[in-house]
């Protein structure tokens, strides 16, 4: 599977040299957007016109669920062990990791704006 | 959120269609779908060269912030072996890449689908969309009982884009900047260790 990474490895930097141009951005964001709504289309079109997998759909659905609530907690654990044993708490850093109030503002993205040159704002809009 | 609502309707849709067998003949979107892979692996790999923030990220912070992407693929790996235990009857192949989507749902469920089959990419794509609104929804309960690292950790691949918010607002904005950090390596990370999952295993 040389290619799919191929693939990556070219648009890297093409995107890196061509960062500062918004309508190349755009054209990204965008066909990055329909392909994808292309490509879970035809997904969904080999899913449903096959009977035998329609018919293990709920098997699928549960051992998705399975894979997907195990991962997140083995993370979640592997997490644990990094900050309060590995790291006894490093990357609080001085002076933050207080907990924050229940009603606080909505943060979106913060203190990175300030650099620069990003882009894009990708927030909510995974590619 | 939005953005899930949408890409889940197009994959009913197609299932919808599917089942009505209005398109016929399906199987001949194959090659097509191909080469739509490959142009949306360029494309997202040209959306990673846009964004320059990891690298800073890395200058400002402890350079410890690298062990967090880390520490998500490992118990991520950890919580898929459980899985694959607990579910018995799955290759082991299968299970490690519907894990290794680190809840980038779009991408591993296209990929897993071309080098595996649609049952799987189906299970992909349902897999690492609940892995993504079991962080959105639980991430305060998280950061409460684990600590501010838990959301960012939750999130995988998610943390530097729809599950920032809510990261960035209840474990503050320090993890906010690790979960970029760490939801970018994540992401390049998805179509390497999902093609290195389905060639050698």
């Amino acid at each position: 599977m040389i290619v799919e990474i191929g693939c990556i490895a070219v648009g890297v930097p093409a995107g890196y040299l061509l960062r500062t141009r918004p309508a190349v951005v755009g054209a990204v964001d965008r066909l990055t957007t329909w392909s994808i709504y292309a490509l879970l289309f035809l997904l969904g079109l080999a899913l449903g016109s096959d009977d035998a997998l329609v018919a293990k759909a709920g098997d699928i659905g549960l051992r998705a669920v399975v894979i997907s609530m195990a991962s997140l907690a083995g993370s979640v654990a592997a997490g644990w062990l990094l900050q309060h044993v590995l790291l006894r708490g490093a990357l609080d850093g001085p002076g933050a990791a207080s907990p924050p109030p229940l009603g606080a503002g909505t943060a979106t993205a913060p203190a990175l704006n300030h650099a620069g040159d990003h882009a894009t704002d990708h927030s909510g809009d995974r590619p | 959120m939005k953005g899930s609502l949408i890409i889940l309707g197009f994959f009913l849709s197609g299932v919808l269609l599917g089942r009505l067998d209005i398109i016929p003949r399906a199987d001949q979107a194959g090659d097509l779908a191909s080469w739509a892979l490959y142009m949306l692996l360029f494309v997202v790999g040209m959306g990673i060269g846009f964004d320059t923030r990891s690298f800073r990220i890395l200058r400002e912070l402890h350079v410890k912030v690298a062990l967090v992407p880390l520490f998500v693929g490992i118990g991520t790996l950890g919580g898929s072996l459980a899985a694959w235990a607990l579910l018995g009857d799955m290759p082991l192949r299968d299970v490690l890449g519907v894990g290794a989507g680190f809840g980038y749902y779009s991408l591993s469920s296209i990929m897993i689908t071309k080098m595996g089959d649609a049952a799987l990419g189906s299970m992909a794509l349902i897999a690492n969309i609940s892995r993504e609104l079991v962080t959105l929804l639980s991430a305060p309960l998280l950061v409460r009982l684990f600590g501010g690292l838990a959301p960012v950790m939750a999130g995988g691949a998610t943390s530097m884009d729809t599950s920032l918010p809510i990261i960035a607002r209840y474990a503050g904005e320090r993890y906010g900047i690790i979960a970029v950090f760490s939801g970018m390596v994540l992401t390049v990370a998805v179509p390497i260790l999902v093609t290195a999952i389905f060639t050698w295993m």
